[in-house]
């Protein structure tokens, strides 16, 4: 009943992108939390599709480029992350890691299928304006392509559902899990290291346009950056905070 | 009016429904303009309202039938696709030729796609995506930061659907000098900044907890600092899937070692 | 350099020029290369709505800009060269104004006659033929949508039919 829910949830997370609403619940870190909210463990979903989030930021969907698809990618990887037991879980690290790496992934077929989705809105389109163009065949078209495209979702959420269900029965998956070099902490920490990448990406396209001073947004996030450390010293957020408090880290953090 | 506005604001939603290579979301724009109302505004209220508007336009399409789809050549943010809707509604309504009709279709596509990212994908989504973000790392449940990042940016992207299908409808072929006065370019240009800012703090904020939290935060924290530093000073440069990458090697090289 | 990109793109003025190649290159000033759109204010207007603050944008007929060419490179202000057409980049090199410079093949859609070669790039017999000019006046030729996405090369775009 779950999986059926999550693949639903992607059918919808597929369609938000581009066809219909774009209320952004095909963000990763917002389908990735709503599936780990699904699940019982919304804190997992959040921080596997929160990282997802960051690895894809800066890539604008301007102009429609094409781009991978991370909304719903992150179920899966969310759905194999709890499974190997979650962030509050023994193999912290190794759970993430596999999700993260499945989102990846999926994330990169994903946008495979958009772009073919958007040649076949192309015949279906060009189907219609071949009838005359007629208002009943528009809305044929666009019902049409709809339907396709939830059902690109649908499908799509249910491939990689059904991979990770597989990793899931997979004996060893838990073992592979567990021997993960890494703890919880530090995995996240990588992973959130690399993602730096994307967002200072992110920090120049914003800067963009005119600025023709590189150093401008280097200074912004610097002085950013001073205010962020003074902000977390002031909420102690280095003595871990009440969504965070379940870090199975070595360190202070942890509870 | 409100009638009106309220059905082409719904359909906007929906405008990118058949997005495609050929005419992008020229066959969405048809449809949301050419649909017949629906039976419901044939009653009074509708009839006092809409009665001179409406009516599908009739475009002579040129060139062979099998390409008519590509004379409707459109293209726009989608947040601000209602303004197109407007404003060639009340053209239509006006009298409007057809060569004018397409002339003021092509000469949109450009600001609406250019505005919307500025405002939107550059710069509202991402300040909203990280202010939940901070919030989370302040203590936020992660509930709680997703569902501020939700209302935060439909907050801005529903008010401009309403926004823009308004000042179409009532501007039509003037919505140029309207949307100049809107200054929508100037706020994307703020916004960013203030983004770029709160992508500071939201380092910052990670940089302070990762000290508390790690046995060894520095590799991370170097690494981190490094990578930020290229991504600035290199931006669009550099391949998009690039961080996807680098992510993935790791976990690859974490992997074997796992095995 | 003071025209740091000439870009064939029938949106002209849009997201991928602006925050795309703007974040990248950091022009000050657009240069809409057009015959028509040079002579009609209400449509400048429009697309003048999609210039980042701070930038400008001039609209020159393809004449007056091949006379201003040499100027043009050698003012101050950095500028993206755009046009609708190939044929009006065509049009513009034609006295080996652009000898040496690539010029971007960045954006036009689907039409009559026309076939697919990018996603992004449809061409027709005429178009290829505004190309061979274009080498022919030499400028070199190569299609690319975003500074982070692959180029084509000319031969590619010749080549698939």
């Amino acid at each position: 009943m779950t999986l059926v829910i999550l693949a639903l949830l992607g059918a919808w997370v597929a369609l938000d992108g581009t066809a219909f609403g774009q209320f952004m619940v095909s963000r990763p870190v917002m389908s990735g939390t709503l599936a780990g909210w699904i699940v019982g463990d919304p804190l997992t979903g959040f921080l596997v599709g929160g990282v997802l989030e960051l690895l894809f930021l800066g890539g604008l969907p301007v102009g429609g480029v094409r781009l991978p698809e991370p909304g719903p990618a992150a179920i899966p990887a969310v759905w194999l992350a709890v499974g190997w037991g979650g962030w509050v879980g023994p193999a912290a690290g190794g759970a993430l890691a596999g999700g993260v790496a499945v989102g990846l992934l999926l994330a990169w077929l994903g946008g495979v299928t958009v772009h073919l989705q958007r040649v076949r809105n192309g015949r279906i389109s060009r189907a219609a304006w071949a009838r005359g163009g007629g208002p009943p065949a528009l809305a044929r078209a666009q019902a049409l392509a709809l339907l396709t495209d939830g059902a690109r979702g649908l499908l799509l959420t249910t491939l990689g559902l059904g991979v990770t269900t597989g990793l899931l029965l997979l004996g060893g998956g838990t073992a592979f899990a567990s021997h993960w070099p890494l703890t919880g902490a530090e995995t996240l920490a990588l992973l959130l290291a690399v993602s730096a990448l994307s967002l200072g990406r992110q920090v120049q396209t914003a800067a963009g346009g005119r600025t023709r001073v590189v150093t401008r947004p280097l200074l912004l996030v610097a002085a950013g950056i001073a205010g962020g450390v003074l902000l977390g010293l002031l909420l102690g957020v280095h003595e871990g905070t009440e969504a965070l408090v379940l870090l199975p880290a070595s360190g202070e953090g942890a509870s | 009016m409100t009638a009106l506005r309220w059905r082409l604001v719904v359909r906007s939603f929906l405008i990118q429904a058949s997005w495609n290579y050929r005419n992008l979301l020229g066959t969405g724009l048809a449809w949301a303009l050419r649909s017949p109302r629906p039976a419901a505004t044939t009653g009074p209220d509708g009839e006092l309202e809409d009665a001179s508007v409406g009516l599908p336009a009739e475009e002579p399409d040129p060139g062979t039938p099998d390409d008519a789809d590509t004379h409707w050549n459109f293209n726009s943010h989608p947040y601000l696709a209602g303004v197109a809707l407007g404003a060639l509604h009340t053209m239509e309504a006006r009298g409007a030729t057809p060569e004018e009709l397409r002339r003021f279709r092509t000469a949109l596509r450009a600001p609406l796609g250019a505005l919307g990212d500025a405002l939107v994908w550059v710069g509202w989504l991402p300040l909203s995506l990280l202010l939940g973000g901070i919030a989370f790392l302040l203590g936020a449940s992660p509930l709680v930061a997703v569902g501020l990042v939700l209302v935060l940016h439909n907050g801005l992207h529903l008010w401009l659907r309403w926004w823009g299908v308004g000042v179409g409808l009532r501007e039509g072929r003037a919505v140029g000098p309207a949307l100049q006065r809107a200054n929508l370019g100037k706020t994307g240009s703020r916004v960013r900044t203030v983004g770029i800012m709160v992508a500071g703090i939201f380092v910052g904020v990670l940089g302070v907890m990762s000290v508390g939290v790690l046995e060894r935060p520095g590799p991370f924290l170097v690494g981190g600092g490094v990578l930020l530093t290229i991504g600035v000073l290199r931006g669009m440069s550099l391949p998009g899937p690039l961080p996807g990458l680098l992510a993935l090697l790791l976990l690859g090289i974490g992997g074997l070692l796992a095995l | 350099m003071p025209i740091v990109l000439f870009r064939v793109d029938e949106r002209l003025i849009h997201g991928q020029v602006t925050m795309g190649w703007g974040s990248v290159l950091k022009p000050d000033h657009y240069l809409v290369v057009d015959d028509d759109l040079a002579g009609s204010e209400w449509e400048a207007e429009l697309y003048r709505l999609g210039v980042p603050p701070g930038a400008e944008a001039t609209f020159l007929p393809v004449e007056e800009a091949r006379a201003r060419l040499v100027q043009l490179r050698d003012a101050s202000q950095v500028t993206v060269l755009l046009t609708r057409s190939i044929r009006a980049m065509a049009r513009l090199a034609r006295d080996g104004g652009l000898e040496g410079v690539e010029v971007n093949l960045g954006g036009l859609h689907d039409a009559p006659h026309r076939e697919e070669v990018l996603t992004y790039l449809h061409l027709d017999d005429e178009d290829r033929d505004a190309i061979r000019r274009l080498l022919d006046t030499g400028a070199r030729v190569s299609a690319r949508d975003l500074p982070n996405t692959p180029r084509t090369g000319v031969e590619r775009i010749l080549k698939s039919r």
